[in-house]
């Protein structure tokens, strides 16, 4: 009896803290995190984790998903799997990559832009809003078509216009934070310049934007495959999801796994990064 | 007041399209290949391709180009395509009612659905069913939902068309909106069969417009349930429904409208994927065939065209919001 009174305490100290931070998180939204966290190591290790070769032929043409070709093969007897792995790093990690740069980029426009105040911050603004009533996804488009398809070409095309979201949020936490006791406490004990953006400004701005970055992620996803299946991503024998859909649009009523494995994948990706994202936010928002 | 608004409103909507046709006169200039050569021929002699390039001005200044560019655009004048080799002008009068008709429908469905889901939500139990599916729908790609509704309810259920606009070969009525059309020559059957063949991909277009206002919808019709003058309706004793309906979603309407705006800018680009899914003849499969064959000209004519429709209709959005809400002051 008093072995189990005096062991509650402490068994619960642990495992209390993560039940309240699960319940504070909710179960989908750490499944969501816990998902993301595999499809980045997914992603990573992409090239070792295909059972079979992505580029060759493995088996017969149009095989129905089973249990040695998990999702089938394709019009040249490829394992439709392998690939789809494949296409799971080219979509993810081009949209980390763009999700990072903008928000680097975003966040020093506005910190800038934030603190000098005046002209600067006027101008920085009227751009702001500029990007964000032009019809960014159709000149995105245009963008690529110009500069030719191809994945880094879409990256620039979505990170043009991804930025100056971020951009306007950082602007706006840090006039928020600019009149605040210990930015005004720092100004009178003399910090300036780069030191008070870095030290006093910015890590006040951080949460907000993380917050806004975590819920674009399925947003820049979605681009991409839109992009991919296009045919503005990367040439013809590349693996992208978007791409494997759109060229199989044609077989969708005779060979159905080929057009939609792929885009169910992209749905995966996309569902995961909305509930992790949903998590991180009431993690951010509580902390 | 709101002529001074509208005035206000009409220069930035010039700047705005000034940038917009300073984007796609930049990417004009970045082709690759040089147009002058193009049209001259590859093995036409240098002095040809300089004499090409002295017609089309080429060798002027950049401000004298855009310029110049500026003019055409003034005329209606957006170039000739690559493909068809028609002005894309006239291309893009041509696709544009199949498009519009799509885009309308799926907007009217979109909001119908955003309707459902937000009074729903507040009204009954089981909203974390709801917003499961929500989340669900939200995060299903465009080219996904089109296809599982073209397998599912065509292929498997032959329940409805799921390619074309019409069954008929040849129809061609006096404004090119089929369903209208139909019932402008006296041939309702045509209305019907087109309004049969717009369902699957106005629904596959509504989906995410449905799940974005919705979601902006129930948030604000949850905040302004919670205010004080609808105690006091609830007080007088009107119903449930009646409250939510006369005097909430007014109240309510400003985000979901400005949600409404940018969902639309997505619908453009969305367009072209569900056109090309339902091979339906309007701007975005013209589009999607114009970057099979890097066709410069109709891919940012129509972009032009889309990017003023986006703007021009944001700025009537501005104005219901006005409407809806006094308090918010144009």
């Amino acid at each position: 009896m008093t072995d189990i009174l005096e062991s509650k305490p402490a068994s619960t100290g642990r495992s209390g803290e993560w039940t309240a931070l699960l319940r504070r998180i909710g179960v989908l939204e750490a499944i969501g995190m816990a998902g993301v966290l595999l499809i980045t190591i997914i992603a990573l290790l992409a090239r070792w984790l295909t059972p079979f070769d992505p580029q060759l032929r493995v088996a017969d043409a149009f095989l129905p998903p089973s249990a040695t070709y998990l999702f089938g093969t394709d019009e040249i007897g490829r394992d439709l799997f392998s690939r789809a792995i494949l296409g799971v790093q080219y979509t993810w990690l081009p949209g980390m990559a763009i999700i990072a740069f903008s928000l680097v980029l975003g966040t020093l426009v506005g910190l800038l832009a934030g603190a000098l105040g005046g002209k600067i911050d006027m101008l920085v603004q009227r751009l702001i809003e500029l990007f964000l009533v032009l019809p960014s996804t159709l000149i995105a488009l245009a963008v690529v078509a110009s500069l030719g398809p191809g994945l880094f070409n879409t990256m620039i095309a979505i990170a043009i216009f991804w930025w100056p979201w971020y951009a306007r949020i950082s602007r706006d936490e840090i006039r928020r934070l600019n009149s605040r006791p210990h930015v005004e406490a720092a100004r009178v004990a003399g910090v300036r310049g780069p030191r008070l953006l870095l030290r006093y400004l910015l890590p006040g701005a951080i949460p907000s934007l993380l917050v806004a970055a975590s819920l674009d992620v399925a947003n820049v996803i979605m681009t991409m495959s839109l992009m991919s299946f296009l045919g503005l991503g990367q040439p013809a024998p590349a693996p992208e999801l978007g791409a494997m859909t759109s060229r199989a649009l044609d077989s969708l009523t005779v060979y159905w796994w080929l057009p939609i494995l792929p885009a169910v994948l992209i749905f995966f990706m996309c569902l995961l990064s909305n509930l992790a994202g949903d998590g991180f936010r009431s993690v951010l928002r509580g902390a | 007041m709101m002529s001074s608004y509208l005035i206000k409103r009409f220069v930035s909507l010039f700047a705005v399209l000034l940038a917009m046709s300073l984007i796609v006169f930049c990417l004009q200039s970045l082709i690759p290949a040089d147009p002058a050569r193009a049209i001259a021929g590859p093995s036409a002699p240098v002095e040809t391709v300089e004499a090409v390039r002295k017609e089309l001005g080429l060798n002027d200044p950049l401000v004298v180009q855009y310029g110049r560019f500026l003019g055409q655009l003034l005329h209606g004048d957006l170039g000739t395509s690559v493909r068809t080799r028609q002005p894309v002008a006239s291309d893009i009068a041509k696709y544009l009612p199949a498009s519009l008709e799509l885009a309308c429908m799926a907007m009217i469905m979109g909001t119908a659905m955003a309707l459902l889901l937000a009074l729903l939500q507040n009204t009954t139990r089981g909203a974390g069913v709801l917003r499961m599916i929500m989340l669900a729908a939200g995060s299903t790609p465009i080219f996904l939902s089109a296809l599982l509704l073209v397998y599912f309810v065509w292929f498997k259920l032959d329940l409805l068309p799921g390619s074309g606009r019409l069954s008929l070969r040849r129809f061609s009525g006096p404004t090119g909106f089929n369903v209208l059309d139909g019932l402008l020559v006296g041939k309702p059957e045509v209305s019907l069969d087109a309004l049969q063949h717009l369902i699957l991909p106005a629904l596959a277009l509504a989906l995410p417009v449905a799940v974005a206002v919705g979601r902006s919808l129930n948030s604000s019709l949850h905040d302004v349930l919670k205010q004080t003058y609808i105690r006091t309706v609830r007080g007088k004793g009107l119903g449930e429904a009646d409250i939510v309906v006369r005097h909430g979603l007014r109240n309510a309407a400003s985000a979901p409208l400005a949600m409404i705006g940018l969902q639309i800018g997505l619908l453009f680009g969305n367009l072209l994927i569900v056109e090309r899914v339902f091979s339906w003849p309007g701007l975005g499969l013209y589009v999607v065939q114009a970057f099979a064959v890097s066709d410069l000209p109709a891919v940012l004519g129509v972009s032009m065209v889309f990017g003023t429709f986006y703007i021009l209709i944001n700025m009537v959005i501005e104005i219901l919001q006005s409407v809806a809400d006094p308090r918010i002051r144009l």
